[in-house]
């Protein structure tokens, strides 16, 4: 008897810790939000009233709301695939037991140790209108200085060079294994039919590293809208607000304009859309993906 | 002999902390913001420990808090899970906000007695930020004002008097022109003017010269789409879009760094960066009031100290304490000599150590002088989101998307719709 009730207390110690620190800095939070997603409590107003869904109201009727949408989803659509591509030829390179090939994959995988903070800052440096370093590369080959993070032209691209280069190494890694697990028989046989290298990569590797792709663009497009502190920066959302994305509106509502009945429901639109991606993207992509087993499930 | 000391070392703590219960030493937590990190910090630092030291019952610890943003951010979440800074340096602007959340002491209730004249000295137009309705809620401490440099060497090369630096619009738009130098394709090489077109700060001494105003004294009515605001905001666009002899786009450092570079000729820029470009000019530079229209005058910009609501009552009068304290004369002269922002009072210009430090650094003369027609920051309710929505209608205008007269109105739309909550 004694030793089933310590059997049955005994994990809910272990978890105890991480379930309450959990509790305290998630799950507490995101309920709290959740409440006040449904209340006006701002400037104007610091006690909360309860106002129903006028705040998602007042999202879906704000112009910047939308702006910010699209924003975000332009990032997301050309910082995905160029990254995931990217990290892909990195990892089928890196892959090839050629001499050096490691310190190639820590030179590839470099940026994404660097914090973002400090990315942002060289890059600042590099992007500097006139004698930063790109601009200056793009002179001897006679283009015009750009103002790359205050022309709002160019602004976007700025973020999306930097995440590309951020975040490149990391998906080569998690490539990387996904391709030393594929098995090597079967490029044995590929190569002894006499398959070139190009059949090989599309017939084989592109089909069998699925699951691995599959997991790795749900990470990416999830990143893709958490992107906030190259915003912060960078470009502060701006110039004209070309570059502000949703955590960065949901940051500047909150705790500069001081509204959070109406931040709290943007994050609670936020939470909903990436939960609703990821459902549809499992609905959708489970079908295309190989497992290990070769069936199609 | 080891267990003799540590005994020794706990007796000794425990003296210092029953001693310290006995006189009950007032802690005071003191949450300022640092623009350029590192030296200023160290600076205040030292403020700091010279006020503990000739106040034994008080002790004040001081809080770096990032930038301005970031410390308003920390004093209001610390307020709002009941643990408030007792003194805090904050924008002079966030006064609106401040006052709407509930958080600040007026300073009003301190200012009495022998305090009853302590703001007499204070320059007006940095007080005026400081003052809703007669009730002051704020002393001015680190404080500036736009101030126009220019580059003597480049007067020279054009045929400009470097000794007579523009003072209308319109001569400032010809030296621009002058000074501009464009390559053979019509791309700019060297810009004539460059203003801090990424904040909406300088725009306001714009606003200002032509006659106009931004905001009403009690934060609720704003002035967006009258003549003068259209007036100032054309005058620039004609400088960027149409003469091309002002980038579209400019923030502080950026200016800073392209005057220091001799990649501009003039610009309009903080006093704080004063000390920035002393030292990294290496040519001949001048700095003068900034040039006039309708009008001249300039709006003021910077911190002010705050004591915050919810503390003990001890705690308020230490606050006052440190606050009276970091505004003496002296004090002010210390810190406008160790940052270069201005002194925000007059007498701290009697004191021997400004007066020896102007000798060397004259330009600090220039911006008090022009203090004289420095004016109200401009200051809303909301005001940071206004402030945003504003910036955002500058740019679309300067980058074409939206016609000047066309964006202001719609931005007066925006704004009194913001300001419409706080208007009863």
């Amino acid at each position: 008897m004694k030793t089933k009730t310590k059997k049955k207390i005994l994990p809910w110690i272990f978890i105890a810790p991480t379930f309450f620190f959990l509790g305290m800095f998630t799950y507490y939070p995101a309920f709290r939000s959740l409440f006040l997603s449904f209340m006006r409590m701002n400037m104007a107003t610091p006690e909360p009233v309860f106002t129903g869904l006028d705040n998602f109201k007042r999202a879906f009727s704000t112009p910047l709301f939308w702006q910010v949408a699209g924003n975000n989803l332009f990032y997301a659509f050309v910082t995905v695939p160029i990254t995931m591509a990217l990290a892909l030829v990195l990892a089928l390179l890196v892959n090839q037991k050629i001499f050096g090939s490691s310190f190639f994959k820590t030179t590839y995988f470099y940026p994404n140790v660097i914090p973002m903070a400090a990315a942002s800052m060289i890059w600042l440096y590099i992007f500097l209108p006139g004698y930063g370093f790109l601009n200056y590369t793009l002179g001897k080959i006679g283009i015009p200085s750009i103002e790359w993070v205050s022309d709002s032209r160019f602004a976007m691209w700025a973020l999306i060079i930097v995440a590309v280069w951020k975040n490149a190494g990391y998906y080569m890694v998690i490539f990387l294994g996904g391709l030393q697990q594929l098995p090597t028989e079967i490029y044995e046989v590929a190569t002894i039919d006499g398959a070139s290298a190009w059949r090989k990569f599309w017939k084989i590797t592109w089909p069998l590293l699925s699951p691995t792709t599959f997991f790795a663009f749900i990470i990416a497009v999830i990143n893709s809208f958490q992107a906030v502190d190259q915003i912060y920066l960078m470009t502060r959302g701006g110039p004209a607000n070309t570059t502000n994305m949703f955590v960065y509106y949901i940051y500047q509502v909150a705790f500069k304009y001081w509204d959070f009945g109406y931040a709290s429901a943007l994050t609670v639109i936020l939470l909903v859309l990436l939960l609703i991606f990821t459902v549809l993207a499992f609905f959708f992509m489970e079908r295309r993906v190989f497992y290990e087993s070769g069936e199609r499930l | 002999m080891k267990l003799g000391f540590k005994t020794f070392l706990v007796i000794l703590v425990s003296l210092v902390l029953i001693t310290g219960t006995v006189f009950s030493v007032t802690n005071l937590r003191f949450f300022f913001p640092v623009q350029v990190a590192g030296a200023l910090a160290v600076l205040m630092d030292g403020v700091v420990a010279d006020f503990n030291s000739e106040h034994p019952d008080i002790f004040v610890e001081p809080i770096y808090s990032g930038n301005y943003d970031q410390t308003m951010q920390k004093a209001v979440t610390a307020a709002q899970g009941k643990n408030p800074p007792d003194v805090a340096l904050l924008l002079a602007i966030d006064i609106f906000s401040l006052l709407d959340m509930n958080l600040i002491e007026d300073m009003d209730q301190f200012l009495v007695g022998e305090d009853a004249n302590f703001t007499e000295p204070f320059y007006a137009g940095f007080l005026e930020n400081s003052m809703i309705d007669g009730v002051t809620w704020s002393i001015p401490f680190q404080r500036s004002t736009p101030i126009f440099y220019y580059n003597k060497d480049h007067f020279r090369e054009v045929g400009l008097d470097p000794e007579n630096p523009p003072k209308t619009w319109e001569e400032l738009l010809e030296a621009a022109k002058k000074l501009t130098i464009k390559d053979s394709r019509g791309n700019v090489t060297r810009w004539g003017f460059e203003d801090i077109t990424d904040d909406t700060w300088t725009i306001q001494a714009w606003i200002l010269q032509a006659g106009g105003k931004y905001a009403n004294e009690t934060g609720t009515e704003s002035y967006f789409d009258t003549p003068e605001v259209v007036k100032a905001v054309e005058q620039w666009t004609y400088m960027t879009n149409v003469e091309r002899v002002m980038p579209r786009h400019r923030s502080y450092g950026a200016a800073s760094q392209d005057f220091v570079a001799g990649a501009a000729s003039m610009m309009f820029n903080s006093t704080g960066s004063l000390s920035f470009v002393k030292s990294s000019a290496t040519f001949d530079f001048g700095v003068a009031p900034l040039p006039g229209e309708a009008k001249t005058a300039v709006p003021t910009g910077g911190g002010n100290l705050y004591i915050f609501k919810g503390i003990p009552e001890e705690n308020k009068e230490a606050a006052w304490t440190f606050v009276k304290w970091l505004s003496k004369p002296e004090n002010s002269a210390r810190w406008s000599i160790g940052t270069g922002y201005i002194p925000v009072r007059k007498d701290a210009f009697e004191t021997e150590a400004l007066k020896e430090f102007a000798e060397g650094f004259p330009y600090i003369l220039v911006a008090r002088d022009q203090l004289d027609v420095a004016r109200r920051e401009m200051a809303f309710h909301s005001n940071s989101q206004i402030r945003e929505v504003f910036l955002t209608t500058l740019q679309n205008i300067l980058d074409e998307r939206v016609p000047i007269s066309a964006g202001l109105k719609q931005l007066q739309e925006e704004v009194e719709m913001i300001l419409a909550p706080f208007k009863q």
